[in-house]
């Protein structure tokens, strides 16, 4: 139970204000708790930021697998499977800004200590995410309704459109209703389907 | 000339490191005086920080949006190849700067409390300038045929989307991937087709 309330607070602490700069002595403060019981569950500044990598790597594709699950059905078409994960990706990640934040920081400006546990992570959540995509995307060759463009010309277009969603939302508090994620989803979608 | 030495070397510093964890000593120590002589062109870290913000947003500025107002302001223009040319731009700017790109991504990513407190008004409002900017290519797009009747919010929106991933995209992390031009047009391609107006199957 503290583990884990640590955790959440140096999630938040870790993306405001880098790694380095943050001391295992703010977590506790924060927390009302001394330094030393930190050491206790954690043992390192690092443990925890391994931790908190496990842990949200899992939550999140926990959560897009039970979402592409939910659409995996028979009667529904390839357009609305896609839509249906850039939407849960949006709202999931204006949820839980800070998961966005974490990868999209650390990624960014990877501190050196834990660079190479960044990478792992950066490198299994990216594969696991491709497979996923593809898996969405599998039915749109069956319905033969995309342009002839390759595959993973449209993947990359489609991961680097949401990618820059998520920036906007997470980074600069931009707002969209529902009506304006399908409008923004038919831009992508369209630029697919229109004879090129 | 000390003076432009020690914007470069904060420039480079904060970039890396971060405005906090960046100190007046380092940056004395990467131009190779005193650390009391940087004081003598600049009062604090902050104001020396907040020169650096107005500069390269200047130099943005000047390289990107103010080159394309005499064009816009004509309104005799094509509205795909300007709003082409802008995204295609950007990147190449960003692509060249690498310094300039990682000092604004930081700040943007992990901005400093005395940014937060001081600068929000500011950036707002270059940042309405240019969505002004964008938003008049669109409409002129739409006003011309080119693009389908839709929502400008939307359509400004989904083009800074672009901009913003293809950039992480392509400058992020380890992998100093070599520039591609052809791979940007593909990626344009894709997204225009899907502002194009009447041609839905």
């Amino acid at each position: 139970m503290t583990s884990e309330i640590i955790r959440d607070v140096a999630l938040k602490l870790f993306c405001e204000q880098g790694y380095e700069n943050a001391t295992m002595r703010q977590i506790a403060n924060e927390m009302g708790i001394k330094a030393a019981s930190i050491y206790n569950h954690y043992g390192s500044k690092k443990k925890i930021f391994i931790s908190i990598m496990e842990y949200i790597l899992e939550k999140d594709l926990n959560n897009i697998i039970k979402q592409f699950e939910e659409v995996n059905k028979d009667d529904i078409t390839c357009e609305q499977v896609l839509f249906h994960i850039f939407r849960s990706r949006i709202l999931y990640y204006r949820e839980n800004q800070y998961e966005f934040k974490f990868w999209n920081n650390f990624s960014m400006f990877p501190p050196e200590e834990v660079k190479d546990e960044i990478n792992k992570f950066q490198y299994s959540r990216r594969c696991e995410l491709y497979k996923l995509y593809r898996l969405s995307s599998a039915k749109c060759i069956n319905e033969a309704s995309l342009s002839n463009m390759t595959l993973e010309v449209i993947q990359k277009h489609f991961s680097i459109i949401l990618q820059g969603y998520l920036m906007l939302v997470v980074n600069y508090g931009l707002e969209l209703n529902d009506d304006e994620i399908y409008e923004a989803w038919k831009i992508i979608w369209n630029g697919h389907r229109n004879k090129q | 000339m000390t003076r432009t030495n020690i914007k470069e070397v904060a420039i480079k510093l904060f970039a890396q490191k971060g405005y906090d964890a960046t100190t007046m000593n380092d940056i004395a120590e990467g131009v190779g005086i005193k650390a009391a002589a940087i004081y003598a062109h600049f009062l604090n870290k902050e104001e020396l920080f907040f020169e650096l913000v107005e500069k390269i947003s200047e130099q943005v500025d000047q390289a990107l949006n103010k080159s394309f107002e005499p064009v816009i302001r004509s309104e005799n223009y094509d509205a795909r190849q300007v709003l082409y040319d802008i995204f295609l731009k950007s990147i190449l700017y960003f692509a060249n700067k690498k310094e300039q790109f990682n000092f604004w991504q930081r700040v943007i990513l992990f901005p400093p409390q005395v940014l937060i407190d001081k600068a929000g008004t500011k950036y707002r409002k270059t940042n309405d300038y240019n969505y002004k900017l964008v938003s008049n290519i669109f409409i002129k797009g739409i006003d011309d045929r080119q693009i389908k009747e839709g929502s400008i919010k939307v359509y400004i929106m989904s083009y800074y989307s672009l901009l913003a991933g293809y950039m992480a995209y392509a400058f992020r992390g380890l992998g100093e991937k070599k520039f591609n031009e052809a791979e940007v047009e593909k990626v344009w391609n894709l997204y225009w087709n899907g502002l194009k107006e009447g041609i839905n199957i």
